[in-house]
């Protein structure tokens, strides 16, 4: 493997954490503190208890190998966690584990995973994970993890929407077909 | 005479394609969208076992000659029924959006795009010209499946998704026919993934409620919610609690067995047992993997949690689906819209039980045999003040608000994790009984090295005064109050930050006057 350990990009909140945040004062009913911005704040769907945070170069260009560090914390005690791993089509990886097991974890123990993943052509790919904790019961989570290879605009590399269309109204839909079952004409004076 | 795909009037045909023919036809049908289930044994989706569902209490549409000429809303069974142009070429579109079109209306939920514009999901079927009435009409929308993927459209996703979203709506009305909703767009898209980003792009984080509208994962072979009913009910729980009711909750990643900020914890039992309460199921499953063909599940009726007690999300939402069983939704309902709307302390199971026990005194033994269950302490009061006996960690975290003017030591600690997990966040009450300033003061007397302590002060739920700054190892926050009760919340900014080594820092809170 090529890798550049000194490129590695961290992606982590503490990177984005602000340095400002002087004090505020009667801000305006309900405001949200600006520190918080970085933070997820959206109650979601339940999940695993487990977390995952991963580490790449930036910069990616096509047909590079690059090494992605994906850290996986648990927090509870498991018997064991479960990690499934599924790449889009385009991205490949000469060493793909499509399932890593680790053994019992206590809780806030790390486990590691380094996967090698390539792409020849570029555009938005994504390594797609599940993890799963199991004790008395199993409990997954999953994740995607966005691999952007020669820096392109997203938006351009984006599956499928459909026929998008303005209807009459300046509404924009988007017009999916339909299955018709058969029609029965009615005789007039039914 | 029936000519369904007709594209036009030329060539001979004596039929009519002007649409504004004084003859008109009637035509009634079906609309229906592919169900696929759980396999319970699996969790994932079994495609083998498809059915059709009615659409309920969406939008049709009569089209005619490309534009809008009639338009209804499907029954409960997905009925519709319009008039069309006698002869002329017709179509019918359905929006994914139910609307009441009654005056006032009450409702409006659709789903739409959130990587496309926001464009609403719509189904067409063909032309069809006919100058006789037609019924069976009937438009489905199809899964898309092709047996080992998604081969075609997906048509009926956002159609299931207004199925979920119908069922949880209906249960409000049925307890509360005056209740007004807010308008609703659920953001839906194949590009919708598990990961934090641009949402315009479908990095949504997860299936969540962003505090105006819903997010649903679509991403085939890693995560697709649309199917998950009681995924769609738990976000629109969320969506509830925030208009209907308050949530205070600090969101973020959640599971069942973690020991959690208590205003999360009431916020996430909250939503999965709304979703046991609305589908009549009390078995919660969320599928994904490879083929959607894994998942996971529980039950929000059974009573043994990991880490039982009053920060658990799992014991919320075994309590609240046990008193839903044993009272009924509609007292429920109103403790919800009332007295948790209006508490002066946070919302967690403490304000919410407590006036379910004062508006229902006849079950004060049964509600606090659950809590027993729940490794709670008898509630008595919105605060939390009866919990003595159950503290998880080595930091003692009660009271669960602290009373007093000068707090000697009130510790924080990262030992449940972060940045929502209990001990993150601290509470201290106060009562002024008038307007006046005040200021208070946090500083560190033991812990980090260097800490970043963080005040908040909140009213029934709002901030009115906040003091983030970054000075190492104190905060003050001045701020102008009025007569009444308030909570400060104390919170270790690099706990909030960080999990790490599990810590424990410690603070003095004064109050002057």
């Amino acid at each position: 493997m090529n890798i550049s350990k000194n490129l590695i990009l961290v992606f982590s909140v503490f990177l984005l954490a602000c340095e400002s945040g002087n004090e505020i004062i009667n801000p305006s009913t309900n405001a949200a503190p600006t520190k918080d911005k970085f933070i997820n704040k959206y109650p979601g769907k339940s999940h695993a208890a487990v977390e995952m945070d991963y580490a790449m170069k930036k910069n990616i260009v096509a047909g590079e190998e690059v090494e992605v560090i994906i850290t996986f914390t648990n927090t509870k005690n498991v018997d064991y966690l479960e990690v499934n791993f599924r790449l889009d089509a385009g991205l490949e990886s000469v060493d793909l584990l499509q399932q890593k097991n680790f053994g019992t974890l206590t809780t806030g123990q790390t486990s590691i995973v380094s996967l090698p993943i390539r792409a020849e052509n570029n555009g938005l790919y994504y390594i797609y994970v599940v993890a799963t904790l199991v004790d008395d019961k199993r409990q997954s989570r999953s994740f995607a993890i966005p691999i952007n290879v020669g820096n392109v605009n997203v938006k351009n590399y984006l599956k499928s929407k459909g026929n998008v269309k303005i209807d009459a109204s300046g509404r924009r839909i988007i017009s999916m077909p339909a299955q018709m079952s058969n029609k029965t004409p009615v005789k007039p004076d039914e | 005479m029936l000519a369904a795909g007709c594209s036009g009037g030329g060539g001979g045909s004596s039929q009519n394609t002007d649409c504004s023919n004084a003859n008109e036809i009637s035509v009634t049908g079906t609309i229906t969208y592919d169900l696929v289930p759980h396999n319970t044994g699996t969790n994932g989706l079994d495609y083998g076992a498809i059915t059709q569902e009615p659409v309920k209490g969406a939008v049709v549409e009569m089209r005619c000659g490309g534009l809008k000429y009639a338009s209804t809303v499907t029954d409960a069974t997905g009925a519709y029924s319009l008039n069309a142009s006698s002869g002329a070429n017709n179509s019918v579109r359905v929006y994914a959006q139910m609307l009441d079109t009654s005056a006032p209306g009450t409702w409006n939920f659709q789903v739409v795009d959130n990587t496309a514009s926001g464009a609403l999901y719509t189904m067409e079927g063909g032309t069809f010209n006919s100058t006789s009435n037609i019924t069976g009409h009937n438009l489905n929308a199809a899964s898309g499946w092709g047996g080992s993927s998604y081969t075609s459209t997906r048509v009926a996703a956002p159609f299931a998704i207004l199925d979920s979203v119908y069922e949880s709506f209906q249960r409000v009305l049925s307890v509360d026919s005056n209740a007004v909703f807010p308008a609703l767009n659920i953001n839906w898209s194949v590009n919708n993934v598990a990961t934090s980003g641009d949402k315009t792009v479908g990095q949504i984080t997860t299936s969540l409620f962003d505090g105006s509208a819903i997010y649903i994962l679509g991403s085939e072979n890693s995560d697709t919610d649309e199917y998950d009913h009681h995924v769609i009910i738990h976000e629109w729980g969320h969506y509830f609690e925030h208009n209907f009711s308050r949530s205070d909750s600090i969101g973020g990643s959640h599971s069942t067995s973690d020991i959690l900020d208590i205003r999360l914890a009431f916020g996430e039992g909250f939503g999965n047992a709304f979703s046991g309460i609305v589908s009549g199921d009390s078995v919660y499953i969320d599928s994904a993997g490879p083929q959607q063909s894994g998942g996971f599940s529980f039950d929000v009726d059974n009573d043994i949690c990991t880490n039982a007690g009053w920060y658990s999300e799992c014991s919320v939402q075994s309590l609240i689906y046990d008193l839903n069983t044993q009272l009924n939704f509609s007292t429920l309902y109103a403790v919800l819209i009332n007295e948790q709307k209006n508490t002066s302390a946070v919302t967690s199971i403490f304000s919410f039980v407590n006036a379910l026990k004062n508006n229902n005194t006849g079950f004060t033994g049964a509600i606090n045999t659950l809590l027993t269950a729940q490794s709670i302490d008898s509630i008595t009061d919105d605060y939390g003040d009866s919990e003595t006996t159950n503290n998880p960690g080595s930091l003692n975290q009660l009271p669960v608000h602290t009373v007093g003017a000068a707090i000697n030591n009130i510790c924080t600690t990262n030992e449940n994790g972060s940045p929502n997990k209990l001990g993150v966040h601290r509470f201290l009450r106060y009562n002024f009984t008038g307007s006046q300033s005040v200021t208070f003061t946090a500083t560190k007397t033991s812990g980090l090295g260097i800490a970043d302590p963080d005040l908040i002060l909140y009213k029934q739920g709002s901030i009115v005064g906040l003091a983030e700054g970054t000075t190492a190892n104190s905060e003050t926050l001045t701020v102008s109050v009025t007569a009444g009760d308030y909570v400060l919340n104390l919170r270790e900014y690099n706990y909030v930050l960080s999990g790490g080594t599990p810590a424990i820092t410690c603070y003095t809170i004064n109050r002057t006057p």
